[in-house]
């Protein structure tokens, strides 16, 4: 298969750097769906009776493990697959996401033929989830050394695609569903099987245009600064060495707690917006609601990452806790004022920022660490999402529950939830303001490997 | 930073613009549709 050897896209002279962003997106905007997956939920719980559950068909708490699955495998997969991604080069681990993610689909539809949910559970939770961890980490490197001199642009247009899947595979399987379903059938099937087909052919596109710079490469008239910034190293430090830095579990927190504090909110924004604005929120505009998130959700993904190549990713993250802190003490008090337009804005800023923080945590792993390993540390971080994931909505439900339990009106049932955030970004902020250069003793011995982009692996150091 | 948007200009001339647009266009129909389709449903906030 050496047509996706690592060697055969190293670009041509004069290849145009703007060619590699579309081909990451390609692969964002497939395993983003991801994020739309509970459009499925309610067909599927309607399999055998169609128009309505039969008790043979599945609890929506059976089928709630499918994406549970799906991310743990993500945060797995994107841990141990680093490294070996980081030997391949990007084409294959494309073309790796995009077999797992189709044939996720392809096995999940089986799964609903034969009414196995087991099968689904493999296939999209973890074939699926296999192709969402290679899928997203595998164009970061690859931008990093495209665009040394904006990478927070670079990575951010990539990971707003994530952001951007859910809004088209939403739309794409509600369409879908609705066209194959009859009297005898959900449809959900044939749109797992179409969207399989979609989907790994749309990364399969992106996988044929990525490129790699050859050695050496920079883009034209870019200079390294003479005196870099604090923050900013030229040096690198391999993935397993980078796991001994304390600065490693200090961006593992400060990813873990930005995450934490907009996940929860995310997961139960419509039900949450309903239940703080009773009368002013109808399930309607709480769809609105969702919707609004998922476009901020995306934009700060972009936005966020583009603004920390000129204050810093440091400075961008004190902003994000800061800001955050502020705002989630202030929900409340929107909400008992009744003001939709500004609990609606509180709640669109720290969805952006949680987008941010997933887009602009690469280039700050770059300037800590090096571009050498970044795709392989980068994915070993990215753990933090998984355990978020899990520690995100058990506070937001759980706290709302014992809330409601104790006596509070539903109104007020998450104002404890909001303080708790606010503690938890403080952690955050502290967490981030103690990261500091890597110690020179973990840094590549050979000066040569300043250079190093995505054409060659380093041998790691000895001792 | 005017001058080296410059320079990358001249670089960039060497792939086909064509074939930059369409790599572009490839992505952002699909996703300008999915961001119609999240605005008309976001609109229902704010009646």
């Amino acid at each position: 298969m050496s047509f996706l050897d690592k060697n055969n896209i190293i670009a041509k002279p004069g290849h145009s750097r703007w060619l590699v962003p579309p081909a990451a997106l390609c692969v964002h905007l497939c395993i983003g769906q991801a994020y739309a997956f509970s459009v499925f939920n309610l067909p599927l719980t309607r399999v055998l009776g169609v128009t309505e559950s039969l008790p043979a068909d599945w609890e929506l708490t059976t089928l709630g493990w499918i994406f549970s699955l799906s991310m743990v495998f993500l945060g797995l997969s994107a841990a141990f697959c680093g490294s070996w991604l980081e030997r391949v080069g990007p084409r294959k681990a494309m073309f790796t996401a995009a077999c797992c993610f189709g044939s996720g689909f392809l096995l999940s539809a089986i799964g609903v033929w034969t009414h196995l949910v087991w099968l689904i559970y493999l296939g999209y939770g973890v074939l699926g989830g296999i192709g969402l961890g290679i899928g997203y980490i595998s164009p970061v490197k690859t931008l990093i050394t495209w665009f040394p001199d904006r990478p927070g642009m670079a990575t951010g247009m990539a990971i707003m695609g994530f952001g951007g899947g859910a809004m088209i595979g939403a739309p794409l399987a509600v369409g879908l569903m609705k066209y194959y379903s009859s009297p005898e059938s959900v449809g959900v099937a044939a749109t797992f099987v179409t969207m399989g087909i979609i989907y790994f052919i749309f990364m399969c596109i992106g996988a044929t245009i990525v490129r790699i710079p050859r050695k050496g490469w920079k883009p034209a008239g870019f200079v390294e600064e003479k005196q870099p910034q604090k923050l900013v190293t030229r040096n690198h430090v391999d993935v397993n060495q980078a796991m001994k830095t304390p600065q490693f579990y200090l961006l593992w927190f400060v990813l873990f707690l930005n995450v934490t504090a907009g996940i929860g909110v995310l997961g139960q924004a419509s039900a949450m917006s309903q239940e703080m604005m009773p009368g002013a929120i109808e399930a309607a505009a709480a769809a609105g609601f969702v919707g609004l998130l998922s476009l901020f959700n995306m934009g700060g993904r972009f936005a966020w990452a583009s603004v920390s190549d000129y204050i810093g990713r440091k400075n961008t993250y004190i902003i994000f806790f800061v800001l955050g802190m502020a705002l989630y003490a202030l929900v409340p008090g929107t909400a008992a004022i009744g003001s939709v337009f500004l609990y609606v804005l509180c709640y669109c800023v720290i969805i952006s920022m949680y987008g941010g923080g997933f887009s602009t945590i690469p280039a700050y792993l770059k300037d800590i660490f090096g571009t050498m390993h970044v795709g392989a540390i980068h994915g070993r971080l990215l753990t933090a999402w998984s355990a978020a994931g899990i520690m995100g909505p058990v506070l937001v439900n759980y706290i709302r529950a014992a809330q409601i339990d104790a006596g509070v009106d539903p109104a007020q049932a998450y104002t404890v939830t909001m303080y708790i955030m606010v503690g938890l970004l403080l952690i955050g902020l502290i967490c981030n303001l103690c990261v500091k250069a890597v110690d020179a003793k973990h840094h590549y011995e050979d000066a040569s490997d300043r250079d190093r982009g995505n054409t060659e692996t380093a041998k790691p150091m000895e001792g | 930073m005017h001058d080296q948007r410059d320079e990358n200009a001249v670089e960039h001339g060497t792939s086909s613009p064509i074939l930059i647009a369409a790599a572009w266009a490839l992505v952002m129909i699909p996703l300008a549709w999915g961001l119609l389709s999240t605005l008309q449903k976001a609109l229902l906030l704010f009646p």
